[in-house]
């Protein structure tokens, strides 16, 4: 063994690594301390059960042992680490000052990975070494990879577990491509055939808009998006399944590529056939409910006028003849009664053309005083019976450009509620000038309006007091809202329960 | 009937102005007639504007027309439309009645009456319409 180190083994120091060197000779553990020490960090062990001890505690990088010792020989000491699962992958190189081929066999059967025969230069020793840690790093890395490949196929695996148990159709596609990356278990049963990994979804599966969007195809693409911006978020599509059309609503979102995981969109497709078949249902139900209500209004007119016309001349005839009193009482309620029918017809009526959007507004310049000071005489006779005087402040014209009818209507169903929800107690009408717009008050001391109602009660056929016996179809307030938005105007109600309501409406004066 | 008479024999010259009413639903069609009569005005009445023209055909010329717009067979908005391709016809005064109280400037006619309507409400635009007729040819 040459004693000096060469010179040109020292390349670079390397204190990271760890070399055992086990020998019972103190000259030759010296030489070899020295040697190799200038360049890798040694540790040194007199004898195999010493150096077992020392592995045990903290496992080395390498260990160079001797074949000959005393207590534990070289050969012994790689199967005793052979056997230990802290020290089984050590890379072990053993050490003989004779050759011989039976030996050198042990010692590899043993499990060492290297077998040198002395003399050897300090070169060859170094370089031996060198190769054997590079060749143990090699193996390391490779088992690394190995490892995080694992990790990642069963992490793979768990996920896909976890989306095949989602009852929503799932799909991760490549972004830009629409590659199927993996469908669902539930967004094959939706298809009723295979969506195989890798296939382009344009040639497995076939989207088209809604009809209303021209029913056009929409390519995987779209569904599949490559960036952020273009995601898609809650849009009706037809899906062709083996078992028919199929409605979707469809979301997409992009993940980006993150450590192992390359970039993914993900396309949930929730089927909803039944609820769009049942909005159908409910749309087609409430077009010929309207329907019926335009027919009707319309048919119920003309009988209504022949009753008119038949009690007026009935009751004109008494005007001249002598008639019985209790006959022409009689009468009197029958013509109150087909004006109130009359009016009735005539909310269904607006009712159904407001539904259909045709208010038919004659807009001209006309006077929201006088408006609701002729509306409070119109129901002047019906207020009194209520026991509900009514007080109009205005202290001058409120001039504007709206339809004399349907304003006038405004302040009339106001007003009828006012004294309907309030009889026995005064109504205040406040018109006045605010700017550009128009103000009406309508202030009833009556029964109000509970919090949870403000709202609904601009709605068709909602009454804030259904349950106490007051008669009405619940259209009055929708009908007044629904001129106050012609106008872009604004209703609201301010109210304590049991003390009474304000419904204030703002109009815009000019159009 | 005995008013009617009694106009009739005051004198020649006021001849009493003749209506003819054009209404589908018979009940209304005849209360409207009673209604006129009873005012001392002749009246004609027809089911639709099929039956409207054939009488106009035959009769003498109406001072008005009080006519329905919804109506089977021939419906008034036609009946407006052979009225006005009609040099004979084509002056008559027309009071519409209808249930479409948005008809707006869109109304085929001189007036509107629109559905349900009162006594006072009939007399006075027929007896102004009429009249007008009558002033114009004098």
């Amino acid at each position: 063994v040459s004693q000096q180190p060469q010179p040109s083994s020292g390349t670079d120091r390397d204190e990271g690594t760890q070399i055992l060197v086990v020998e019972n000779d103190p000259l030759v553990l010296n030489m070899l301390a020295v040697l190799l020490g200038s360049r890798w960090t040694v540790r040194i062990a007199e004898g195999g059960d010493a150096a077992l001890a020392l592995a045990r505690r903290s496992t080395p990088d390498l260990i160079i042992s001797d074949v000959h010792m005393p207590d534990v020989d070289g050969i012994t000491l790689v199967r005793r680490l052979r056997d230990d699962p802290s020290t089984q992958n050590v890379p072990v190189i053993l050490v003989s000052s004779q050759s011989g081929e039976r030996e050198t066999i042990a010692g590899l059967e043993a499990g060492a990975d290297d077998f040198l025969v002395k003399p050897f230069s300090a070169r060859e020793l170094q370089v031996r070494i060198q190769t054997r840690l590079e060749i143990t790093a090699m193996r390391r890395r490779n088992a690394r990879q190995e490892a995080a490949l694992e990790s990642l196929r069963r992490h793979t695996a768990w996920t896909e577990r976890l989306l095949d148990s989602l009852p929503v159709p799932l799909l991760l596609l490549e972004p830009g491509q629409a590659r199927v990356l993996f469908a669902n278990a539930a967004s094959v049963a939706l298809y009723g055939h295979p969506l195989p990994r890798g296939l382009a979804f344009d040639e497995v599966a076939s989207f088209r808009a809604p009809d209303a969007e021209a029913g056009a195809t929409i390519s995987g693409p779209e569904l599949a998006p490559a960036s952020a911006d273009r995601k898609i978020h809650g849009r009706r599509l037809l899906w062709m399944t083996a078992g028919g059309p199929r409605w979707l609503l469809a979301d997409s979102e992009l993940i980006p590529q993150y450590d192992h995981y390359s970039a993914v969109a993900v396309l949930t497709l929730r089927d909803i056939t039944e609820l769009v078949r049942h909005e159908d249902d409910l749309r087609l139900t409430v077009r010929l409910r309207d329907e019926f209500l335009s027919v009707a209004s319309h048919e119920l007119r003309t009988p209504i006028s022949t009753l008119t016309l038949q009690t007026e001349t009935l009751l004109r005839d008494g005007e001249t003849k002598p008639v019985d009193e209790r006959l022409q009482k009689k009468l009197l309620t029958i013509r109150n009664q087909i004006s109130r029918l009359s009016q009735l017809v005539d909310v269904l009526l607006d009712v159904s053309r407001l539904i259909e959007g045709r208010l038919n507004l004659r807009t001209e310049e006309v006077d929201l005083a006088s408006i609701a000071a002729e509306a409070i005489d119109m129901l002047r006779e019906s207020a009194e019976r209520a026991g509900c005087p009514i007080h109009l402040n205005s202290q001058q014209a409120v001039p504007g450009w709206w339809d004399r009818l349907r304003v006038g209507q405004v302040v009339t169903n106001l007003l009828s509620n006012a004294i309907k929800f309030g009889p026995g107690q005064p109504v205040d009408v406040d018109v006045e000038t605010t700017g550009d717009r128009a103000r009406l008050r309508v202030r009833d001391r009556g029964i109000g309006v509970p919090n949870e109602a403000r709202e609904r009660i601009f709605a068709r056929f909602e009454r804030a007091s259904a349950h106490q016996g007051i008669p009405g179809l619940g259209l009055g307030l929708w009908i007044t809202k629904q001129i106050v938005d012609a106008y872009g105007g604004s209703i609201g109600v301010d109210s304590q329960v049991g003390k009474g309501s304000t419904f204030t409406v703002e109009l815009p004066r000019m159009p | 009937m005995n008013r009617q008479m009694k106009h009739e024999m005051n004198g020649q010259m006021t001849r009493h102005p003749y209506i003819l009413v054009v209404e589908d639903d018979p009940d209304l069609r005849q209360n409207l007639t009673d209604i006129l009569r009873a005012e001392g005005y002749v009246t004609g009445a027809a089911a639709n504007g099929r039956e409207a023209l054939a009488i106009l055909q035959t009769s003498e010329r109406p001072s008005l027309i009080v006519l329905d717009l919804a109506m089977p067979d021939m419906n008034g908005w036609q009946f407006r439309d052979k009225q006005r391709a009609d040099l004979r016809l084509i002056d008559i005064p027309v009071l519409v009645v209808t249930a479409n109280r948005n008809l707006g400037p869109n109304v085929p006619g001189n007036e509107v009456l629109v559905k349900p309507f009162g006594l006072d409400e009939v007399l006075e635009k027929v007896k102004r319409l009429s009249r007008a007729q009558a002033d114009d040819r004098s």
